[in-house]
Protein backbone atom coordinates (compact mmCIF):
# COMPACT_ATOMS: atom_id res chain seq x y z
CA UNK A 1 0.00 0.00 0.00
CA UNK A 2 2.84 2.03 0.89
CA UNK A 3 4.78 1.61 -2.05
CA UNK A 4 1.70 2.27 -4.43
CA UNK A 5 1.20 5.78 -2.71
CA UNK A 6 4.61 6.79 -3.27
CA UNK A 7 3.90 5.66 -6.94
CA UNK A 8 0.67 7.47 -6.96
CA UNK A 9 2.42 10.68 -5.51
CA UNK A 10 5.39 10.66 -7.94
CA UNK A 11 2.91 10.55 -10.75
CA UNK A 12 0.87 13.69 -9.37
CA UNK A 13 4.14 15.74 -8.94
CA UNK A 14 5.11 14.90 -12.39
CA UNK A 15 1.58 15.87 -14.49
CA UNK A 16 -0.42 17.67 -12.12
CA UNK A 17 0.92 20.59 -12.79
CA UNK A 18 0.97 20.57 -16.72
CA UNK A 19 -2.67 19.09 -16.41
CA UNK A 20 -3.52 22.10 -14.87
CA UNK A 21 -1.76 24.23 -16.88
CA UNK A 22 -3.47 22.43 -20.39
CA UNK A 23 -6.89 22.82 -18.53
CA UNK A 24 -6.77 26.53 -17.74
CA UNK A 25 -5.52 26.97 -21.06
CA UNK A 26 -8.35 25.21 -22.33
CA UNK A 27 -10.62 26.50 -20.27
CA UNK A 28 -10.43 30.24 -20.51
CA UNK A 29 -8.45 32.24 -17.86
CA UNK A 30 -11.67 32.93 -15.36
CA UNK A 31 -11.87 29.60 -14.29
CA UNK A 32 -8.09 28.45 -13.15
CA UNK A 33 -9.93 26.80 -9.87
CA UNK A 34 -12.05 25.00 -12.08
CA UNK A 35 -9.17 24.05 -13.84
CA UNK A 36 -7.23 22.66 -10.77
CA UNK A 37 -10.66 21.06 -9.78
CA UNK A 38 -10.92 18.71 -12.57
CA UNK A 39 -7.27 18.03 -12.78
CA UNK A 40 -7.90 16.36 -8.80
CA UNK A 41 -10.81 14.93 -10.52
CA UNK A 42 -8.66 13.59 -13.54
CA UNK A 43 -6.57 12.03 -10.84
CA UNK A 44 -9.46 10.45 -8.80
CA UNK A 45 -10.89 9.25 -11.98
CA UNK A 46 -7.04 7.22 -12.75
CA UNK A 47 -7.36 6.29 -9.40
CA UNK A 48 -10.50 4.67 -9.39
CA UNK A 49 -11.08 3.39 -12.84
CA UNK A 50 -7.48 2.42 -14.20
CA UNK A 51 -4.85 2.40 -11.73
CA UNK A 52 -3.00 -0.56 -12.40
CA UNK A 53 -5.42 -1.19 -15.62
CA UNK A 54 -3.68 1.59 -17.67
CA UNK A 55 -0.12 0.35 -18.93
CA UNK A 56 2.58 2.82 -17.15
CA UNK A 57 3.26 4.21 -20.69
CA UNK A 58 -0.40 5.14 -21.12
CA UNK A 59 -0.94 7.22 -17.71
CA UNK A 60 -0.16 10.48 -19.28
CA UNK A 61 -2.26 9.81 -22.24
CA UNK A 62 -5.26 8.79 -20.58
CA UNK A 63 -5.32 11.49 -17.90
CA UNK A 64 -4.98 14.27 -20.32
CA UNK A 65 -7.82 12.34 -22.07
CA UNK A 66 -10.13 12.70 -19.14
CA UNK A 67 -9.02 16.02 -18.21
CA UNK A 68 -10.18 17.19 -22.08
CA UNK A 69 -13.55 15.09 -21.96
CA UNK A 70 -13.83 17.08 -17.85
CA UNK A 71 -13.16 20.33 -19.79
CA UNK A 72 -15.82 19.42 -22.62
CA UNK A 73 -18.35 19.04 -19.84
CA UNK A 74 -17.29 22.35 -18.12
CA UNK A 75 -18.25 24.02 -21.78
CA UNK A 76 -21.22 22.58 -22.48
CA UNK A 77 -22.28 23.46 -18.30
CA UNK A 78 -21.19 27.32 -18.61
CA UNK A 79 -20.23 28.17 -22.30
CA UNK A 80 -17.18 29.37 -21.47
CA UNK A 81 -15.57 29.02 -24.96
CA UNK A 82 -14.96 32.42 -25.58
CA UNK A 83 -13.99 33.70 -21.91
CA UNK A 84 -10.95 35.59 -21.06
CA UNK A 85 -7.87 33.96 -19.36
CA UNK A 86 -6.91 36.85 -16.74
CA UNK A 87 -7.03 34.44 -14.15
CA UNK A 88 -5.12 32.15 -15.85
CA UNK A 89 -2.49 34.33 -16.52
CA UNK A 90 -2.05 35.56 -13.14
CA UNK A 91 -1.87 31.59 -12.06
CA UNK A 92 0.20 30.26 -14.59
CA UNK A 93 3.14 33.72 -16.15
CA UNK A 94 6.54 32.72 -15.47
CA UNK A 95 7.86 35.18 -12.51
CA UNK A 96 9.44 37.91 -14.50
CA UNK A 97 12.39 39.19 -13.08
CA UNK A 98 11.79 43.16 -13.43
CA UNK A 99 8.41 44.94 -13.40
CA UNK A 100 9.00 45.94 -17.41
CA UNK A 101 9.75 42.16 -18.03
CA UNK A 102 6.52 41.20 -16.14
CA UNK A 103 4.78 43.45 -17.65
CA UNK A 104 5.82 42.60 -21.48
CA UNK A 105 5.20 38.95 -20.71
CA UNK A 106 1.73 39.09 -19.42
CA UNK A 107 1.11 41.64 -22.70
CA UNK A 108 2.45 39.10 -25.06
CA UNK A 109 0.76 36.18 -22.95
CA UNK A 110 -2.75 37.79 -22.94
CA UNK A 111 -2.28 38.28 -26.56
CA UNK A 112 -2.00 34.61 -27.15
CA UNK A 113 -4.65 34.01 -24.84
CA UNK A 114 -6.99 36.03 -26.45
CA UNK A 115 -6.19 34.42 -29.44
CA UNK A 116 -6.46 31.11 -28.47
CA UNK A 117 -10.25 31.83 -27.44
CA UNK A 118 -10.85 31.91 -30.81
CA UNK A 119 -10.21 28.53 -31.33
CA UNK A 120 -12.35 25.39 -32.02
CA UNK A 121 -12.56 23.73 -28.90
CA UNK A 122 -10.59 20.13 -30.97
CA UNK A 123 -8.20 22.19 -32.97
CA UNK A 124 -7.30 23.89 -29.47
CA UNK A 125 -6.72 20.94 -27.48
CA UNK A 126 -4.62 19.53 -30.06
CA UNK A 127 -2.52 22.89 -30.28
CA UNK A 128 -1.80 23.18 -26.65
CA UNK A 129 -1.14 19.06 -26.32
CA UNK A 130 1.65 19.57 -29.47
CA UNK A 131 3.38 23.06 -28.72
CA UNK A 132 2.92 22.79 -24.38
CA UNK A 133 3.16 18.17 -24.10
CA UNK A 134 5.18 17.60 -27.00
CA UNK A 135 2.83 15.21 -27.64
CA UNK A 136 3.12 13.28 -31.46
CA UNK A 137 0.58 13.48 -33.64
CA UNK A 138 0.04 9.57 -32.65
CA UNK A 139 -0.44 10.21 -29.09
CA UNK A 140 -2.58 13.31 -29.49
CA UNK A 141 -5.10 11.14 -31.60
CA UNK A 142 -4.99 8.81 -28.82
CA UNK A 143 -5.46 11.29 -26.50
CA UNK A 144 -8.46 12.80 -28.21
CA UNK A 145 -9.93 9.97 -29.71
CA UNK A 146 -9.46 10.86 -33.14
CA UNK A 147 -7.52 9.88 -36.22
CA UNK A 148 -4.02 10.99 -36.90
CA UNK A 149 -5.07 13.02 -40.39
CA UNK A 150 -7.44 14.44 -38.09
CA UNK A 151 -5.09 15.57 -35.50
CA UNK A 152 -2.65 16.57 -38.26
CA UNK A 153 -5.48 19.04 -40.34
CA UNK A 154 -6.62 20.38 -36.62
CA UNK A 155 -3.10 21.63 -35.95
CA UNK A 156 -2.38 23.20 -39.19
CA UNK A 157 -5.50 25.11 -39.60
CA UNK A 158 -5.50 26.60 -35.77
CA UNK A 159 -1.46 27.30 -36.92
CA UNK A 160 -2.73 29.29 -39.69
CA UNK A 161 -5.23 30.77 -37.88
CA UNK A 162 -3.58 31.59 -34.98
CA UNK A 163 -0.50 32.77 -37.44
CA UNK A 164 -3.26 35.37 -39.00
CA UNK A 165 -4.49 36.91 -36.37
CA UNK A 166 -1.21 37.27 -34.20
CA UNK A 167 0.24 39.00 -37.46
CA UNK A 168 -2.70 41.08 -37.79
CA UNK A 169 -2.63 42.56 -34.38
CA UNK A 170 1.20 42.57 -34.05
CA UNK A 171 1.28 44.66 -37.45
CA UNK A 172 -1.57 46.99 -35.79
CA UNK A 173 0.28 47.77 -32.38
CA UNK A 174 2.98 48.50 -34.48
CA UNK A 175 5.32 45.54 -32.67
CA UNK A 176 6.71 42.72 -34.84
CA UNK A 177 5.58 39.40 -34.92
CA UNK A 178 9.18 38.00 -33.13
CA UNK B 1 -4.85 29.01 -45.99
CA UNK B 2 -5.30 32.67 -45.00
CA UNK B 3 -8.31 34.17 -44.90
CA UNK B 4 -9.91 36.40 -48.04
CA UNK B 5 -10.15 40.02 -47.50
CA UNK B 6 -7.94 40.07 -44.37
CA UNK B 7 -3.79 39.52 -44.34
CA UNK B 8 -2.77 37.61 -47.34
CA UNK B 9 0.03 35.16 -47.33
CA UNK B 10 1.71 34.02 -49.54
CA UNK B 11 0.29 30.53 -50.31
CA UNK B 12 1.90 27.41 -51.72
CA UNK B 13 1.15 23.86 -52.06
CA UNK B 14 3.69 22.47 -49.78
CA UNK B 15 2.52 24.71 -46.73
CA UNK B 16 0.77 22.03 -44.68
CA UNK B 17 4.12 19.85 -44.65
CA UNK B 18 5.62 22.79 -43.08
CA UNK B 19 3.12 22.28 -39.79
CA UNK B 20 4.35 18.58 -40.67
CA UNK B 21 8.16 19.34 -40.75
CA UNK B 22 8.35 21.47 -37.47
CA UNK B 23 6.63 18.94 -35.46
CA UNK B 24 8.73 16.38 -36.38
CA UNK B 25 6.29 13.92 -38.32
CA UNK B 26 7.48 13.70 -41.68
CA UNK B 27 9.11 10.22 -42.94
CA UNK B 28 12.69 10.78 -43.83
CA UNK B 29 12.48 11.14 -48.05
CA UNK B 30 9.23 14.17 -47.33
CA UNK B 31 11.31 15.85 -44.90
CA UNK B 32 14.25 16.01 -47.14
CA UNK B 33 12.11 17.18 -49.86
CA UNK B 34 10.38 19.92 -47.94
CA UNK B 35 13.91 21.21 -46.43
CA UNK B 36 14.95 21.38 -49.99
CA UNK B 37 11.80 23.38 -50.73
CA UNK B 38 12.15 25.40 -48.10
CA UNK B 39 15.67 27.03 -49.01
CA UNK B 40 14.31 28.18 -52.39
CA UNK B 41 10.27 29.36 -50.93
CA UNK B 42 9.88 32.01 -49.20
CA UNK B 43 6.23 31.67 -48.23
CA UNK B 44 7.10 28.79 -46.83
CA UNK B 45 10.09 29.89 -45.08
CA UNK B 46 8.18 32.83 -43.20
CA UNK B 47 5.45 30.07 -42.06
CA UNK B 48 8.26 28.19 -40.61
CA UNK B 49 9.43 31.43 -38.73
CA UNK B 50 5.78 32.50 -37.68
CA UNK B 51 4.69 29.06 -36.39
CA UNK B 52 7.90 28.54 -34.59
CA UNK B 53 6.98 31.86 -33.24
CA UNK B 54 3.98 30.76 -31.77
CA UNK B 55 5.06 27.56 -30.43
CA UNK B 56 7.87 29.60 -28.49
CA UNK B 57 4.42 32.01 -27.16
CA UNK B 58 2.48 29.05 -26.23
CA UNK B 59 5.09 27.16 -24.50
CA UNK B 60 5.59 30.43 -22.80
CA UNK B 61 3.53 29.65 -20.25
CA UNK B 62 6.05 27.84 -17.61
CA UNK B 63 4.47 24.97 -15.41
CA UNK B 64 4.53 27.05 -12.08
CA UNK B 65 5.16 24.91 -9.18
CA UNK B 66 3.39 26.07 -5.90
CA UNK B 67 4.54 23.08 -3.90
CA UNK B 68 1.99 24.55 -0.76
CA UNK B 69 -1.47 24.15 -3.30
CA UNK B 70 0.43 20.60 -4.97
CA UNK B 71 0.52 19.40 -1.40
CA UNK B 72 -2.93 20.43 -0.40
CA UNK B 73 -4.46 18.73 -3.61
CA UNK B 74 -2.03 15.77 -3.42
CA UNK B 75 -3.68 15.22 -0.29
CA UNK B 76 -7.37 15.79 -1.09
CA UNK B 77 -6.83 12.99 -4.02
CA UNK B 78 -5.30 10.62 -1.37
CA UNK B 79 -7.87 11.19 1.30
CA UNK B 80 -10.54 10.09 -1.20
CA UNK B 81 -8.34 7.55 -2.37
CA UNK B 82 -7.99 6.33 0.55
CA UNK B 83 -11.67 6.98 2.12
CA UNK B 84 -13.17 3.28 1.17
CA UNK B 85 -9.70 1.54 2.25
CA UNK B 86 -9.30 2.48 5.83
CA UNK B 87 -10.37 -0.79 7.18
CA UNK B 88 -7.52 -2.45 6.91
CA UNK B 89 -6.24 -1.42 10.26
CA UNK B 90 -8.35 -2.91 12.90
CA UNK B 91 -8.84 -5.97 10.67
CA UNK B 92 -4.89 -6.51 11.31
CA UNK B 93 -5.71 -5.88 15.13
CA UNK B 94 -8.29 -8.68 14.86
CA UNK B 95 -5.03 -11.38 14.84
CA UNK B 96 -5.19 -9.79 18.28
CA UNK B 97 -8.27 -10.69 19.48
CA UNK B 98 -8.03 -14.75 18.66
CA UNK B 99 -3.77 -14.59 19.29
CA UNK B 100 -3.25 -15.35 15.56
CA UNK B 101 -0.30 -14.50 14.61
CA UNK B 102 -1.61 -13.86 10.63
CA UNK B 103 -4.94 -13.24 10.59
CA UNK B 104 -7.03 -14.05 7.34
CA UNK B 105 -10.30 -11.97 8.06
CA UNK B 106 -12.01 -14.40 4.92
CA UNK B 107 -10.62 -17.11 6.81
CA UNK B 108 -11.86 -16.14 9.71
CA UNK B 109 -15.14 -15.53 8.26
CA UNK B 110 -15.08 -18.92 7.14
CA UNK B 111 -14.44 -20.62 10.23
CA UNK B 112 -16.86 -18.45 12.35
CA UNK B 113 -19.82 -19.26 9.67
CA UNK B 114 -18.41 -23.30 10.29
CA UNK B 115 -18.33 -22.75 14.18
CA UNK B 116 -22.17 -21.59 14.08
CA UNK B 117 -23.16 -24.46 11.68
CA UNK B 118 -21.60 -27.12 14.47
CA UNK B 119 -22.90 -25.41 17.42
CA UNK B 120 -26.31 -25.74 15.46
CA UNK B 121 -25.85 -28.89 14.59
CA UNK B 122 -24.60 -29.67 18.31
CA UNK B 123 -27.61 -28.18 19.71
CA UNK B 124 -30.12 -29.99 17.20
CA UNK B 125 -28.45 -33.19 18.66
CA UNK B 126 -28.46 -32.22 22.05
CA UNK B 127 -32.30 -31.07 22.03
CA UNK B 128 -32.91 -34.61 20.01
CA UNK B 129 -31.40 -36.68 22.44
CA UNK B 130 -32.94 -34.40 25.22
CA UNK B 131 -36.18 -35.39 23.43
CA UNK B 132 -35.67 -38.92 23.20
CA UNK B 133 -34.70 -39.43 26.68
CA UNK B 134 -37.75 -38.24 27.67
CA UNK B 135 -40.03 -40.16 24.93
CA UNK B 136 -37.87 -43.26 26.35
CA UNK B 137 -38.43 -42.24 29.99
CA UNK B 138 -41.94 -42.72 29.94
CA UNK B 139 -41.92 -46.49 28.16
CA UNK B 140 -39.97 -47.77 31.04
CA UNK B 141 -40.58 -45.79 34.28
CA UNK B 142 -43.35 -48.62 35.60
CA UNK B 143 -40.34 -51.21 35.46
CA UNK B 144 -38.05 -49.65 36.65
CA UNK B 145 -40.21 -47.87 39.63
CA UNK B 146 -41.36 -51.43 40.39
CA UNK B 147 -37.57 -52.39 41.16
CA UNK B 148 -37.46 -49.42 43.34
CA UNK B 149 -39.78 -50.60 45.35
CA UNK B 150 -38.52 -54.10 45.88
CA UNK B 151 -35.05 -52.40 46.37
CA UNK B 152 -36.36 -49.30 48.03
CA UNK B 153 -33.29 -48.01 46.55
CA UNK B 154 -32.46 -45.67 44.16
CA UNK B 155 -32.68 -47.67 40.73
CA UNK B 156 -29.22 -46.90 38.77
CA UNK B 157 -31.77 -46.03 36.05
CA UNK B 158 -33.00 -42.84 37.55
CA UNK B 159 -31.77 -40.29 36.58
CA UNK B 160 -32.61 -41.52 32.95
CA UNK B 161 -36.42 -41.14 34.35
CA UNK B 162 -35.93 -37.28 34.89
CA UNK B 163 -36.04 -35.04 32.37
CA UNK B 164 -33.12 -32.67 32.70
CA UNK B 165 -35.39 -29.91 32.19
CA UNK B 166 -36.96 -30.47 35.42
CA UNK B 167 -33.72 -30.91 37.19
CA UNK B 168 -32.50 -27.96 35.99
CA UNK B 169 -35.61 -26.09 37.03
CA UNK B 170 -34.93 -27.00 40.39
CA UNK B 171 -31.58 -26.54 40.40
CA UNK B 172 -32.23 -22.68 39.61
CA UNK B 173 -34.32 -22.94 42.07
CA UNK B 174 -31.55 -23.57 44.44
CA UNK B 175 -28.40 -24.78 43.02
CA UNK B 176 -25.95 -26.92 44.84
CA UNK B 177 -29.13 -28.64 46.76
CA UNK B 178 -27.92 -31.89 47.20
CA UNK B 179 -31.63 -33.18 47.34
CA UNK B 180 -32.41 -31.32 43.70
CA UNK B 181 -32.16 -34.25 41.88
CA UNK B 182 -34.00 -36.54 44.73
CA UNK B 183 -37.27 -33.65 44.15
CA UNK B 184 -36.98 -33.64 40.57
CA UNK B 185 -37.56 -37.30 40.48
CA UNK B 186 -40.10 -37.02 43.17
CA UNK B 187 -42.23 -35.25 40.88
CA UNK B 188 -41.88 -37.48 38.17
CA UNK B 189 -42.48 -40.28 40.25
CA UNK B 190 -44.88 -39.19 42.26
CA UNK B 191 -46.87 -38.50 38.99
CA UNK B 192 -46.47 -42.29 38.80
CA UNK B 193 -47.72 -42.88 42.17
CA UNK B 194 -44.59 -45.86 41.76
CA UNK B 195 -42.11 -44.64 43.93
CA UNK B 196 -41.70 -43.74 47.72
CA UNK B 197 -42.24 -39.92 48.50
CA UNK B 198 -38.87 -39.25 49.89
CA UNK B 199 -36.35 -40.57 48.28
CA UNK B 200 -33.71 -38.34 49.48
CA UNK B 201 -33.53 -40.53 52.27
CA UNK B 202 -33.45 -44.08 50.42
CA UNK B 203 -29.63 -44.62 50.91
CA UNK B 204 -29.71 -44.25 54.83
CA UNK B 205 -32.63 -46.17 55.34
CA UNK B 206 -31.58 -49.35 53.43
CA UNK B 207 -27.88 -50.09 54.43
CA UNK B 208 -27.77 -53.53 52.25
CA UNK B 209 -27.80 -51.03 49.40
CA UNK B 210 -25.29 -48.24 50.58
CA UNK B 211 -23.07 -48.91 47.65
CA UNK B 212 -25.79 -49.12 45.05
CA UNK B 213 -27.24 -46.13 46.68
CA UNK B 214 -24.13 -44.17 46.30
CA UNK B 215 -23.86 -44.99 43.01
CA UNK B 216 -27.66 -43.97 42.36
CA UNK B 217 -26.48 -41.03 44.59
CA UNK B 218 -23.67 -40.27 41.59
CA UNK B 219 -26.11 -40.69 39.20
CA UNK B 220 -28.59 -38.54 40.51
CA UNK B 221 -25.93 -36.12 41.08
CA UNK B 222 -25.16 -36.20 36.96
CA UNK B 223 -28.54 -34.70 36.23
CA UNK B 224 -27.29 -32.25 38.68
CA UNK B 225 -24.45 -31.09 36.79
CA UNK B 226 -26.54 -30.92 33.58
CA UNK B 227 -27.02 -27.05 32.72
CA UNK B 228 -30.65 -25.27 32.01
CA UNK B 229 -30.56 -26.03 27.82
CA UNK B 230 -31.02 -21.83 27.92
CA UNK B 231 -28.42 -21.03 29.65
CA UNK B 232 -26.02 -24.03 27.53
CA UNK B 233 -26.36 -22.35 24.27
CA UNK B 234 -24.56 -18.93 24.29
CA UNK B 235 -26.90 -16.41 23.37
CA UNK B 236 -24.57 -15.18 20.50
CA UNK B 237 -24.73 -18.91 19.08
CA UNK B 238 -27.94 -19.20 18.90
CA UNK B 239 -28.16 -15.77 16.96
CA UNK B 240 -25.57 -16.18 14.83
CA UNK B 241 -26.44 -19.92 13.97
CA UNK B 242 -29.86 -17.59 13.39
CA UNK B 243 -27.30 -15.00 11.62
CA UNK B 244 -25.82 -17.83 9.72
CA UNK B 245 -28.63 -19.35 8.12
CA UNK B 246 -29.86 -15.70 6.65
CA UNK B 247 -28.72 -16.41 3.46
CA UNK B 248 -31.09 -19.08 3.18
CA UNK B 249 -34.16 -17.25 5.07
CA UNK B 250 -35.81 -14.41 3.38
CA UNK B 251 -34.40 -11.01 3.50
CA UNK B 252 -37.07 -10.19 6.19
CA UNK B 253 -35.48 -12.51 8.65
CA UNK B 254 -32.34 -11.29 8.10
CA UNK B 255 -33.25 -7.51 8.72
CA UNK B 256 -34.81 -8.89 12.00
CA UNK B 257 -31.67 -10.28 13.13
CA UNK B 258 -29.89 -7.36 11.94
CA UNK B 259 -32.29 -5.29 14.28
CA UNK B 260 -31.93 -7.30 17.04
CA UNK B 261 -28.03 -7.62 16.93
CA UNK B 262 -28.41 -3.55 16.70
CA UNK B 263 -30.77 -3.12 19.89
CA UNK B 264 -27.67 -5.86 21.63
CA UNK B 265 -25.25 -4.43 20.47
CA UNK B 266 -26.44 -0.63 21.62
CA UNK B 267 -27.67 -2.52 24.79
CA UNK B 268 -23.92 -3.49 25.58
CA UNK B 269 -22.16 -0.04 24.67
CA UNK B 270 -24.43 1.16 27.33
CA UNK B 271 -22.95 -0.82 29.68
CA UNK B 272 -19.79 -0.71 28.92
CA UNK B 273 -19.93 2.75 29.68
CA UNK B 274 -20.30 2.20 33.25
CA UNK B 275 -18.36 -0.76 33.17
CA UNK B 276 -15.53 -0.04 36.12
CA UNK B 277 -11.87 -0.46 35.65
CA UNK B 278 -9.51 -3.11 38.04
CA UNK B 279 -7.86 -0.97 40.46
CA UNK B 280 -5.91 -1.74 43.45
CA UNK B 281 -6.28 -5.41 42.71
CA UNK B 282 -9.60 -5.43 42.84
CA UNK B 283 -11.06 -7.12 39.05
CA UNK B 284 -12.92 -4.78 37.40
CA UNK B 285 -16.58 -6.02 35.79
CA UNK B 286 -15.46 -6.18 32.46
CA UNK B 287 -16.20 -9.79 31.71
CA UNK B 288 -19.54 -9.44 30.66
CA UNK B 289 -18.45 -6.85 28.33
CA UNK B 290 -15.92 -9.01 27.17
CA UNK B 291 -17.66 -12.00 26.42
CA UNK B 292 -20.61 -9.84 25.23
CA UNK B 293 -18.84 -8.29 22.92
CA UNK B 294 -17.07 -11.80 21.27
CA UNK B 295 -20.37 -12.91 20.41
CA UNK B 296 -21.67 -9.74 18.98
CA UNK B 297 -18.46 -9.80 17.11
CA UNK B 298 -19.23 -13.13 15.44
CA UNK B 299 -22.86 -11.56 14.87
CA UNK B 300 -21.46 -8.50 13.22
CA UNK B 301 -19.32 -10.28 10.64
CA UNK B 302 -21.94 -12.95 9.59
CA UNK B 303 -24.80 -9.61 9.31
CA UNK B 304 -22.38 -7.23 7.56
CA UNK B 305 -21.20 -9.38 4.99
CA UNK B 306 -25.35 -10.37 4.42
CA UNK B 307 -25.89 -6.38 4.49
CA UNK B 308 -23.16 -5.78 1.91
CA UNK B 309 -24.06 -8.43 -0.29
CA UNK B 310 -27.41 -7.05 -0.23
CA UNK B 311 -26.61 -3.52 -1.21
CA UNK B 312 -27.44 -2.09 2.03
CA UNK B 313 -25.45 0.28 2.55
CA UNK B 314 -26.59 2.25 5.81
CA UNK B 315 -26.47 -0.95 7.93
CA UNK B 316 -23.34 -2.11 6.22
CA UNK B 317 -21.45 0.86 7.14
CA UNK B 318 -23.12 0.95 10.58
CA UNK B 319 -21.54 -2.60 11.19
CA UNK B 320 -18.44 -2.09 9.85
CA UNK B 321 -18.17 0.82 12.72
CA UNK B 322 -18.97 -0.86 15.14
CA UNK B 323 -16.93 -3.81 14.49
CA UNK B 324 -13.35 -2.71 15.60
CA UNK B 325 -15.46 -1.33 18.78
CA UNK B 326 -16.25 -5.14 19.54
CA UNK B 327 -12.95 -6.34 18.57
CA UNK B 328 -11.05 -3.66 21.05
CA UNK B 329 -13.88 -4.80 23.58
CA UNK B 330 -13.52 -8.65 23.66
CA UNK B 331 -9.66 -7.61 23.15
CA UNK B 332 -9.46 -5.98 26.56
CA UNK B 333 -7.35 -7.79 28.80
CA UNK B 334 -8.46 -9.24 32.41
CA UNK B 335 -6.88 -6.16 34.43
CA UNK B 336 -7.53 -3.95 31.40
CA UNK B 337 -6.60 -0.74 33.15
CA UNK B 338 -9.11 3.20 33.07
CA UNK B 339 -6.93 4.45 29.95
CA UNK B 340 -7.85 1.32 28.11
CA UNK B 341 -11.67 1.86 28.90
CA UNK B 342 -11.64 5.52 27.87
CA UNK B 343 -9.67 5.37 24.92
CA UNK B 344 -12.72 2.97 24.05
CA UNK B 345 -15.29 5.23 25.42
CA UNK B 346 -13.82 8.13 23.22
CA UNK B 347 -14.03 6.51 20.21
CA UNK B 348 -17.53 5.30 20.89
CA UNK B 349 -18.51 9.09 21.94
CA UNK B 350 -16.64 9.86 18.87
CA UNK B 351 -18.39 8.22 15.97
CA UNK B 352 -22.27 8.67 18.07
CA UNK B 353 -22.18 5.29 18.02
CA UNK B 354 -24.84 4.64 20.82
CA UNK B 355 -26.99 7.66 18.87
CA UNK B 356 -26.46 5.44 15.47
CA UNK B 357 -27.51 2.00 16.60
CA UNK B 358 -30.70 3.53 18.72
CA UNK B 359 -31.57 5.40 15.69
CA UNK B 360 -31.34 2.19 13.70
CA UNK B 361 -32.49 -0.17 15.71
CA UNK B 362 -35.71 2.00 15.82
CA UNK B 363 -36.16 2.32 12.41
CA UNK B 364 -35.36 -1.49 11.00
CA UNK B 365 -37.55 -2.41 13.83
CA UNK B 366 -40.42 -0.36 12.73
CA UNK B 367 -39.53 -1.18 8.88
CA UNK B 368 -39.73 -5.07 9.77
CA UNK B 369 -42.74 -5.10 12.36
Amino acid sequence: MASEDEEFTMLFQDFYPSLCRFLACLLGGERAGVAQDLAQESFLQLHRTAWGIVPPGEVRFWLYRVARNLANNEFRRVQTRHRLFDQVVAVMRPRPRTPEEQYETQERQELVLNMLKVLPEDQRAALLLREQEQLSYKEIAHVLNVSENKVKTDIYRARTTLRERWTRRTQAAGVGAH
Amino acid sequence: MADKGRTKFMSCALSEKVSLLIDGELPPTEMRVVEQHLATCAACQQMRADFLGLRQQLSAYAVVRDPHAERRALAHVLAQRGATQDVQPWRKRLSGAFALPHFNFAFAAVAAALLVVACVAGLVAHRNAQHNTAVAANAPTNSNQHKEAQSASVPAAAPKLNPPKEIAREQTAEPGTAGVAGRGRQQLTTANNRVPANKRHAPAVNAPAQSASDKSARERRTPERLPRPELSTPRFVAAAADAATVARVRPADAETLTARHVEQAELLLRTFRSARAATGGAAGDLSYARSRAQQLLYQNIVLRREATGAGNVQVATLLDSLEPILLDIANLPAAANAADINAIRERVQRKHLVALLQINSTALARAYE
